[in-house]
């Protein structure tokens, strides 16, 4: 059916900045996932980066996705609206700058709040590692571009 | 300059011929006339004389077509300048009429059209596009643009008042 | 309603080098705490726009278009005399262009000495992009000192830039005046003035502003009007005494637009919220508002942005409420720090006086629905491989009183956590290390109460290529309790030691694939995952922050099916699933995703909790999930779980939404869960006819046979000035709803006026909002 394993996943440029601070999480994550995914490697300063990946925006939102006939939240909706560029020295785009909207649904229930909120994290951990493979596929994809 | 006409009048040209009897003057080719501070230069020159011996020049042509009118202003350091296809001089009214493709200058300010009329004694202008409103043809090929032109370089303040006394520098300002 | 402009930090101010963008994203904290990256911006001042390029007259013939030298007049015109240096009189389609002015008129003098130009017969003056017209003017050019009668104007506005967003046109405003003097360079004032957006000339225009006098200051950047009387359609409707703005959008200090309104509990209700913008990186909005049944309340919010901090702090104060006889007030504050070198910290507090505060006081859905008040702090440390976090954390139960009381969750008074990542340890291992200890407390003497410590050290061997990954995992979850209180008859030190083995493993396989004539990529991504954990007898062990997940994709490859730290399923299990994705070659999106999983037990299950049946049989419940944005506004997300055993239907939700255009939405969903909540969501925003178009919501539930929410409304968009009359009825309690009508005139670009339903329609009809909510509010968010 025409399926055969992907190819290699080499990155439009060999070494990376993240325009983001040292202490996010996502800054440790992209690290990682670039340098064990690619031959990218992620550098400290933009100056000696080919290019430099930027966040544009960052939102996370919870909304309220249904109520109880009680008026109580029976459910939530976690969002993550995330907009990013990768650009060289220059400022000449790299990447397409592009939006990646990740959504998970939540139950709720006041009693459970402690736990609920254990499980937002698990969540937005999920969120996370799912943004960080859909950065990774955008940055391969450049590469078609450039052949 | 009012002076001018009282003074000597010198004039060159290539052909000049006269007409006693109706006293008119025809002067043609690089006519050059020059009267105290005025000069008017042009290709032809035809000078009348009317019964109390007051001159009228009317200039036609010149360098590009155009003729060519310059006189000192009364009291002022300052030139009129001016050019037209034709230019009219009336020594007794003191006013120069120029027509077609007119600019007059004085010091900085000008104004264009096709036609201006200066009255030397009262040192004011009019330009429009024709004598009383009417509307010159033009001789030249391409259209005469029926709009009048004036650029004014307005003296500011400080240049035009009297120079201050020399005063001790004021602290207080 | 539409929030403030983005506070700007000066630099200057904080004796700092200046940022790079001003508006760069304060770090996230670590862990759940959401991150405020984008101040909300403060509500808009009642703007009196200023400048278009399109003149109210359209001047009589193309003008010239080379601007004339600094200090230098043309003139052009039919005829022109005067007496040089003294003084120029044109006639005839004057045409006069000096600096940034064009001026045309029928006839002009102008006066050298002076530099006054005295013009008559329709004036028209252009400055920039200002357009005035009118019968006569008189001005010093240079000083520009003078006057214009009877003045036609339309100026011009740029309009506020939200960050991220597709810049806007100007607004442009035009209106007539008796006078208008102009004092000195960049400074206008009108008398007897009226202002509106509305395109139609000056007489026959749906709304104008009226004022005495408008004085507008480009140098300060500021206008003020007296006496303004707004009339739409011929009946004033709103008067107020002084108005200030700011011309360029930067905020200014000003009162804001009233809002009246009324709910059942406390009667007709008035707020006249004013902006206070203390610095460039400061501002606060107090806004009194007067309750007739209750009495005068005191609002207010303060926002701050430093170097690498940012924050807002919001209270409400009602002394004497006369139906609950008693002081009440309310408090929140967020605060968040970045202390440099990967040093980071943030404060949540929200307090109200008494349980009934938001049901009585707030009309802001997202309060009523809420009943566990965050009260915490934190303090972290990200050092890249590793990243420890202090926190403190209460919450103040709201008891409703027609509900069963709510149960009080535990404190956790601290909790300090620590995770770490080795990725480069020898032969490729990788150490994944976290560690918590907290100190959990509750009020109810008969609970459990002390302290847990949990070190839970992982090695892991990913094995990886760009199609294949094998991971196998072994780790040791190792827990300690120190209980200074225990349920009579268990120990007060107890452990658990547990042993988890896990093997994850995937393989990538892709496609190049034709749909609709566009060349896509298809992926087929199967993955399955194998966890073992040995049974631990648990039982005596307290429950302080442990319940069920959902059971979610995200859920079935953790370690354990449950969350916090009391539990630990014992496991032995193969989950399998597959993933499907359509993906975009040139931008590399994702358009489709379909995911089925399922979870084989080789054992039954033994560590429950409380109350719930074990689980028996071999085999978990069915996953099925898809998303899809289809092209031409259709997307679509489903999910379902299904249970074989059983042969019952555990949940699915499917939602659909087509959205050809921003103004044209259709949103129709169905969400269920067995013995929990069967409900269909139907939501949407669709013109109607020349102008008017309809929104409305109806989330119905089959199961409690009532409607939860809904919404009917219509808006009139007539360019200039639109209105929203919208119904919102919410069940909130069994048996009992509450239902708000909101009236909205809104004057497109000058203010808006009655109550805002706008919250209310973006948080109901998801996509009728264009911008993403901010990240979720301190309890009392921006007006």
């Amino acid at each position: 059916c025409g399926f055969q394993l992907r190819g290699s996943s080499d990155l439009p440029f060999e070494t990376l900045y993240i325009a983001l601070p040292e202490s996010s999480e996502l800054h440790a994550q992209l690290a990682r996932t670039v340098q064990a995914s690619s031959r990218t490697r992620v550098v400290g300063s933009a100056a000696e980066a080919q290019a430099v990946f930027a966040v544009t925006a960052d939102n996370q939102s919870k909304n309220i996705l249904s109520l109880s006939s009680a008026g109580r939240v029976r459910e939530y909706e976690l969002v993550r609206s995330f907009a990013f560029r990768v650009h060289d020295a220059k400022g000449q785009e790299l990447v397409p700058a592009g939006q990646i909207v990740l959504r998970r649904d939540i139950s709720f229930a006041d009693d459970q709040i402690l736990s609920k909120e254990n499980e937002e994290a698990l969540l937005r951990r999920d969120m996370q590692n799912d943004l960080v493979q859909q950065l990774l596929r955008r940055f391969t994809a450049a590469k078609q571009l450039q052949k | 300059e009012r002076a001018d006409r009282n003074q000597p009048v010198n004039l060159e040209a290539d052909r000049i011929t006269a007409d006693d009897a109706r006293k008119i003057h025809v002067f043609e080719g690089k006519v050059v006339l020059t009267q105290g501070t005025l000069t008017i230069r042009a290709d032809k020159l035809v000078v009348s004389q009317d019964a109390e011996g007051y001159q009228k020049g009317i200039a036609t042509g010149g360098p590009n077509g155009l003729a060519h009118f310059r006189q000192k202003r009364e009291g002022r350091a300052e030139y009129i300048e001016g050019e037209a296809e034709r230019i009219e001089h009336d020594a007794k009214s003191e006013k120069s009429e120029f027509f077609l493709h007119a600019r007059v200058r004085s010091g900085s300010d000008e104004v264009r059209g096709q036609y201006v009329i200066y009255d030397a004694r009262s040192e004011t202008y009019l330009v429009s596009n024709g004598p009383g409103g009417s509307t010159l043809p033009s001789t030249r090929k391409q259209p005469a643009p029926e709009r009048v032109r004036a650029v004014i370089h307005p003296k500011n303040r400080e240049e035009s008042s009297p120079s201050a006394p020399v005063a001790a520098p004021n602290p207080a300002n | 309603g539409e929030s403030l402009p983005p506070l700007r930090v000066d630099p200057a101010l904080l004796g700092a080098p200046p940022l790079r963008t001003p508006t760069a994203s304060v770090p996230a904290p670590v862990g759940a705490a959401p991150a405020v990256s984008v101040m909300p911006v403060p509500p808009q001042p009642v703007p009196i726009p200023v400048v278009a390029p399109r003149p109210v007259v359209a001047p009589p013939q193309a003008v010239p278009t080379e601007a004339p030298a600094p200090g230098v007049v043309h003139v052009e015109a039919e005829r022109i005399e005067g007496k040089s240096g003294v003084e120029t009189v044109a006639d005839g389609g004057v045409v006069l262009k000096k600096g940034g002015n064009v001026l045309m008129a029928d006839h002009l003098i102008y006066r050298e000495a002076e530099d006054e130009v005295d013009a008559t017969g329709n004036v028209h003056l252009r400055r920039d992009t200002d357009a005035m017209t009118g019968p006569h003017l008189k001005m010093q050019l240079e000083q520009s000192l003078g006057f214009f009668e009877t003045p036609l104007y339309a100026i011009n506005r740029p309009p506020l830039q939200k960050p991220g967003q597709p810049p806007r046109e100007a607004i442009s405003g035009q209106g007539k005046a008796a006078r208008l003097d102009f004092e000195g360079e960049d400074r206008y004032r009108f008398s007897d003035v009226t202002y509106s957006t509305c395109k139609a000339e000056v007489d026959n225009q749906d709304w104008y502003a009226k004022a005495k006098s408008l004085s507008l200051d480009y140098q300060k950047e500021e206008g003020d009007a007296d006496k303004v009387t707004v009339v739409f359609k011929g009946i004033p409707i709103l008067y107020s005494p002084w108005l200030s703005f700011s011309l360029n959008n930067e905020r200014k200090s000003g009162f804001l637009v009233p809002t009246i309104g009324g709910t059942s509990q406390s009667g007709m209700e008035a707020t006249i919220p004013y902006y206070w913008n203390i610095a460039p990186n400061m501002d606060a909005t107090l806004s009194p508002r007067l309750l007739s049944k209750r009495g005068l309340q005191a609002v207010g919010q303060f926002r701050y942005l430093g170097q690498g901090y940012q924050g807002e702090v919001a209270g409400e104060f009602l002394p004497q409420d006369r139906v609950f006889n008693g002081d009440r007030s309310a408090f929140s504050m967020l605060h968040q720090q970045d202390f440099g070198r990967g040093f980071g910290g943030s404060l949540n507090l929200n307090r109200v006086s008494d349980d009934t505060y938001f049901t009585d006081l707030s009309t802001r859905l997202s309060n009523i629905a809420q009943t566990n008040l965050l009260r915490e702090g934190r303090l972290f440390y990200n050092g890249g491989w590793w990243s420890t976090q202090m926190m403190a954390q209460r919450y103040q139960v709201l008891q409703d009183p027609s509900q069963p009381p709510a149960g009080i969750p535990y404190d956790r008074l601290p909790q300090v956590t620590l995770s770490a990542v080795r990725p480069d340890l020898p032969a490729g291992m990788v150490l994944n290390l976290n560690g918590e200890f907290v100190k959990f407390s509750h009020p109810d003497q008969t609970l459990a109460q002390g302290r847990r410590t949990t070190v839970y050290p992982q090695f892991s061997l990913p094995l990886q290529t760009a199609a294949f990954y094998l991971t196998p995992k072994i780790g040791l979850h190792a827990t300690r309790y120190d209980l200074e209180r225990q349920v009579p008859g268990l120990d007060t030190s107890l452990a658990r030691n547990v042993p988890i083995v896990s093997v994850d493993s995937g393989i990538t396989f892709e496609r190049d694939m034709q749909l609709f004539g566009r060349n896509l990529l298809n992926t087929l991504e199967p993955r399955l995952y194998y966890l073992k954990v040995p049974y631990r007898d648990q039982r005596q062990l307290p429950l302080f922050d442990t319940g069920l997940v959902d059971f979610n994709f995200a859920q079935i490859f953790s370690e354990n099916i449950y969350s916090g730290g009391d539990r630990l399923a014992d496991a032995n299990q193969l989950t399998a699933a597959v993933t499907s994705r359509v993906i975009d070659p040139v931008t590399g999106s994702e358009l489709v995703r379909v995911a089925l999983g399922q979870r084989y037990y080789f054992s039954d299950q033994n560590v429950t909790l409380p109350g719930m049946a074990p689980r028996t049989g071999h085999m978990a419940d069915y996953l099925a999930g898809m998303t899809a944005s289809l092209g031409q506004g259709f997307s679509l997300d489903s999910a379902l779980q299904y249970n074989p055993r059983d042969k019952q239907m555990e949940r699915f939700n499917f939602s659909g939404r087509y959205q050809p255009e921003t103004g044209k939405l259709i949103n129709a969903g169905y969400r269920y869960t067995r013995e929990l909540l069967r409900q269909i969501d139907l939501s949407g925003q669709w013109p109607v006819m020349n102008g008017w178009s309809a929104v409305g919501r109806y989330n119905y539930s089959f199961k409690e046979k009532r409607a939860i929410e809904s919404i009917a409304g219509l808006e009139y968009n007539s360019g200039c000035w639109s209105t929203r009359l919208v119904v919102h009825r919410l069940a909130t309690a069994v048996g009992r709803t509450s239902s708000a009508f909101f009236v909205q005139l809104e004057l497109n670009g000058f203010s808006r006026l009655g109550s805002n339903p706008l919250d209310m329609l973006k948080r109901n009809v998801p996509g009728y909002g264009r911008w993403i909510e901010p990240a979720a509010d301190p309890v009392f968010g921006a007006q």
